[in-house]
């Protein structure tokens, strides 16, 4: 009985290392194994060297199969138990892989997200800052509203002034033609005075002509002819002084016109002008802003897909596990084959009838002997390759 | 609209420059007498002195375009001096800069 809670023992020892290893890493979880291994196989040794010498001793008082039947047992249990540790070490590799490919695509999708998340910020901060227009048909003619608005602004401001220059150069030539029709007005009068002259003339003429009788009678006619023309030219002058009075007005009327088209009150321009300016510096105020907070992001999201890049590397320690875990199981199915052999001499020696006969008693002790030496091989064996494992760091 | 405007003007350096000044507003009423005093020989310099002037219009910035049409686009030969910061902001949106020389204003 006590044999067999030694290999509890050892067993128990076996699964905490694994265990361990999980929770520590590989070298002390191996230092625990090999411990566990060589603890559990050489008093499992020691005891059944003891047993056999005793047997030996008292060949003839206890018979043979008295120790051999708890070490049947043991050994059956041994290699159950083994052979369900075996089983257990593959399942950590199966429930590891599963677990870790699970996280590697959630890490890797992290990453896609993250690079979508920064690729909607920046079009969005780029939006904001006037930088990016939605894309439309001829958005390739678009431009920030402000920036529109400003040129907008400028257009009408030159287009103000461009009017007033032309109006005003009208202006001067409508007056340049007032003054003409003023010259026309002093022609006017200077006619009017020569035939305001002819009449009077005409007037003396025919006093003249009457003073002189029937001789001047065909002169009085000649007279009063003159007089006729010199009205006649008098209403003419009248009619014309009108007209020209009526273009003065209506000259007058034009220079108005102009004028008001020329003068336009420039404080609406200049408070569009400003307004504009303002928006033009919130605009540049929100592109620094956007600018720097686009800067943050991408730094952000560098950082994430640093460390899950990171993360990912960290996982291959999946790996190193499954090393482990594979030298675990080796040594489970070593320590099976080593009770088959232990078997195995029990075996021929109960065939041989259990007899205490020396030669088969020394063929058997190197039998044993030769098990130990193997075990001995094979365990210094797991140790070298656990150092090797031991010196990649990845924690 | 701001009181009736009114211009004085005097001559200097030997009757080669022109300076006049321009009495609150600067406006449509002024036209003939600006062109008059402006228009009656071609100086060497004008200078139009703001100093004095509380408003414009764009009335205003016609006749002075008109006579930077009258010297022949000399942008030496016109300078505008002491215009108020009201008048100021006009001629800069104006972009008058680049048809005067205004104390000032950036040459553009």
């Amino acid at each position: 009985m006590p044999v067999l809670i030694l290999v509890g023992l050892c067993l128990l020892s076996l699964s905490s290392a694994m265990l361990l290893y999980l929770y520590l890493g590989s070298d002390s979880a191996l230092a625990v194994l090999a411990t566990a291994v060589a603890w559990g196989s050489g008093s499992l040794w020691s005891r059944y060297q003891a047993g056999v010498e005793q047997s030996a001793a008292q060949v003839t008082v206890a018979p043979w199969r008295e120790l051999a039947n708890p070490l049947c047992a043991l050994h059956r249990n041994a290699t159950e138990e083994m052979t369900s540790a075996s089983n257990r070490c593959e399942r950590i590799q199966h429930v590891l892989h599963e677990a870790l490919q699970l996280l590697i695509s959630s890490f890797n999708e992290i990453n896609n997200a993250t690079e979508r998340q920064q690729g909607h910020a920046v079009d969005l901060a780029r939006l904001l800052a006037g930088e990016k227009v939605l894309p439309t048909e001829d958005s390739a003619q678009h431009k920030p509203f402000p920036v529109e608005m400003a040129e907008i602004l400028e257009y009408f401001i030159s287009l103000i002034v461009d009017i007033s220059e032309k109006s005003i150069h009208t202006v001067h030539k409508i007056d340049d033609m007032a003054a003409e029709i003023e010259r026309i007005n002093a022609f006017l009068a200077d006619i009017k005075s020569i035939a305001d002259q002819t009449n009077l003339l005409a007037l003396n003429a025919a006093i003249e002509a009457a003073r002189a009788g029937d001789a001047g009678r065909g002169f009085s006619v000649v007279a009063a002819e003159i007089r006729t023309l010199s009205n006649r030219s008098n209403e003419f002058n009248e009619s014309i002084r009108k007209q020209v009075e009526m273009a003065t007005v209506i000259t007058r009327n034009a220079r108005e016109v102009v004028g008001e088209m020329a003068a336009k009150d420039m404080s609406v321009a200049l408070k569009a002008k400003s307004r504009v300016d303002e928006m033009l510096t919130e605009m540049h105020e929100l592109h620094e802003y956007s600018a720097k907070v686009l800067k943050d992001i991408s730094s952000i999201s560098q950082h994430i897909t640093d460390n899950v890049n990171r993360t990912l590397v960290s996982l291959q320690f999946e790996d190193i596990v499954r090393q482990i875990a594979d030298e675990i199981n080796e040594g489970a199915h070593k320590l099976i084959d080593m009770h088959g052999e232990v078997r195995d001499v029990l075996q021929e020696w109960e065939d041989k009838g259990g007899t205490n006969d020396a030669e088969l008693q020394t063929h058997l002790l190197g039998e044993l002997h030769r098990i130990r030496d193997g075990w001995g091989v094979s365990r210094s064996k797991v140790q070298q390759s656990s150092m090797e494992t031991g010196s990649v760091d990845f924690f | 609209m701001a009181d009736q405007g009114s211009i004085i003007y005097r001559l200097q350096d030997n009757e080669q420059t022109l300076c006049v000044e321009i009495h609150d507003s600067f406006c449509f009423d002024l036209l003939r007498e600006f062109r008059q005093i402006c228009e009656r020989a071609r100086y060497k310099r004008y200078i139009i002195d703001l100093r004095y002037t509380t408003y414009i219009d764009s009335s205003a910035l016609g006749m002075l375009m008109v006579l930077h049409r009258f010297v022949d686009g000399d942008r030496q030969a016109v300078a505008i001096v002491n215009a108020s910061d009201t008048v100021l902001d006009i001629l800069r949106i104006a972009h008058f800069n680049q048809f005067f020389d205004i104390s000032g204003l950036q040459k553009p």
